[in-house]
């Protein structure tokens, strides 16, 4: 039996079929809950841009038109929702015991360096990348998304995409290197 | 070896992650293996990106997944705000069911439209066609009938996918028959030979609603 595309489950989200939308939410909430937590780093907020997401896929379907992936979609609104969120934490003034908490989330490169494997020391530089060069790592890699899409979600265009991802992979090699692991690249 | 220019060399390198990561279109990535196959230096590069891309993946697997807190506030909402579909969406979903795809082109859904109202027109027609011919010949108008004929009058809105035969049952089954419409989507139809209570109608229209051909059922104005 053909598997129903996500263009067509959203077709009958559009007319009201709340089942669509499980299907939908069943599919994708994983990956926009990860997303979400790695610009936000906190899993409630990170678990309620899951739920605001695909309550304005369900007010707004019609807004959908086609042209990219229904994933790329939810990214774009996902990244909207979490950023709204920063600025209103920004606004909120956070104190430094909970920044501090925020920025302790993973482990810095130091810690990991002890503990002599690459792999974590690798995977605590990517938690040290700056937001925007987090992001855009996640993207190409994890969420498999083309320049094209990228630049849809980001709302950049694919040059500027380009360069930030040459600069996000500098800026990971420089925390690699720092913290003893010297690649050879660039 | 060394013959690449550098903003080509550069080009290539700002195109090695989406190349480890598969999601570059087939032209860009038969440059990027050209290039690869030039120059050494490049293919380090990309060992790193693809070692870059592992660690991506393998960070965000162990990220967990959200409450199903988080699905019961979504559905808590669509069930408080049902979607009313748009005259577009109906067509789409028409356009679907008829093997055009979920997004067909405009054209093809204006034809979809075109399609539809000659389909309602001729059901209307037949529909019409049934009305009896018992109350004399030619059409008599709503008031005229409604107001000589006993028996309770209600508006009926048929469901989309009703079929002719399955409403010539239902009233059959009901004693009823149209005698007027549609208007604004509703006929008028005539059940039973007595006039009714109040309570008697409310009865009668929440037994015809119970019906799944039917989409809403409403006392007749005057009962």
């Amino acid at each position: 039996m053909a598997v129903e595309s996500d263009n067509d489950l959203i077709a009958r989200i559009r007319a009201g079929e709340q089942l669509a939308l499980q299907t939908l939410y069943g599919r994708h909430h994983v990956k926009v809950f990860r997303f979400a937590l790695r610009l936000l780093r906190s899993e409630s907020s990170a678990e309620d841009v899951v739920s605001e997401v695909f309550i304005d896929v369900w007010r707004n379907a019609t807004h959908f038109e086609g042209r990219s992936e229904a994933s790329t979609w939810l990214l774009a609104i996902a990244r909207n929702k979490a950023l709204s969120m920063l600025r209103r934490r920004k606004e909120d003034e956070l104190d430094e015991e909970s920044a501090a908490a925020i920025e302790d989330s993973a482990d810095d490169p130091e810690v990991a360096l002890q503990k002599r494997n690459k792999g974590d020391l690798l995977r605590a530089c990517l938690s040290r990348l700056s937001p925007q060069h987090r992001e855009v790592i996640d993207l190409v890699y994890y969420h498999d998304k083309s320049i094209e899409e990228v630049a849809r979600i980001v709302g950049a265009p694919e040059g500027t995409v380009k360069t930030r991802m040459f600069h996000a992979r500098k800026q990971l090699a420089e925390l690699a290197k720092a913290a003893g692991v010297d690649r050879g690249w660039p | 070896m060394t013959t690449d220019r550098k903003e080509e060399i550069d080009a290539i390198e700002a195109l090695l992650p989406w190349y480890a990561a598969g999601t570059l279109d087939p032209r860009d990535a038969k440059r990027v293996e050209e290039a690869l196959a030039r120059r050494p230096d490049l293919r380090a590069s990309l060992e790193v990106a693809r070692e870059d891309r592992d660690e991506t993946i393998a960070l965000n697997e162990a990220l967990g997944a959200p409450s199903p807190a988080a699905w019961t506030r979504v559905l808590a909402v669509a069930q408080a705000e049902p979607r009313k579909p748009s005259l577009k969406a109906r067509l789409m979903s028409v356009a679907g069911l008829v093997g055009l795809g979920a997004e067909p082109h405009p054209r093809r859904l204006a034809w979809v439209g075109a399609a539809a109202a000659i389909v309602i027109a001729l059901q209307t027609a037949t529909i019409v066609s049934l009305l009896p011919a018992a109350k004399g010949p030619g059409y008599q108008t709503a008031s005229q009938t409604s107001a000589t004929a006993d028996g309770a009058s209600v508006l009926v809105a048929f469901a989309p996918d009703a079929r002719l035969d399955q409403v010539g049952a239902w009233l059959q089954q009901h004693h009823a028959s149209i005698v007027e419409g549609p208007r604004g989507g509703m006929y008028r139809v005539r059940v039973g030979d007595k006039s009714l209570t109040k309570e008697q109608m409310a009865a009668l229209v929440a037994e015809l609603s119970a019906s799944p051909l039917v989409r809403m059922v409403l006392p007749a104005p005057g009962e």
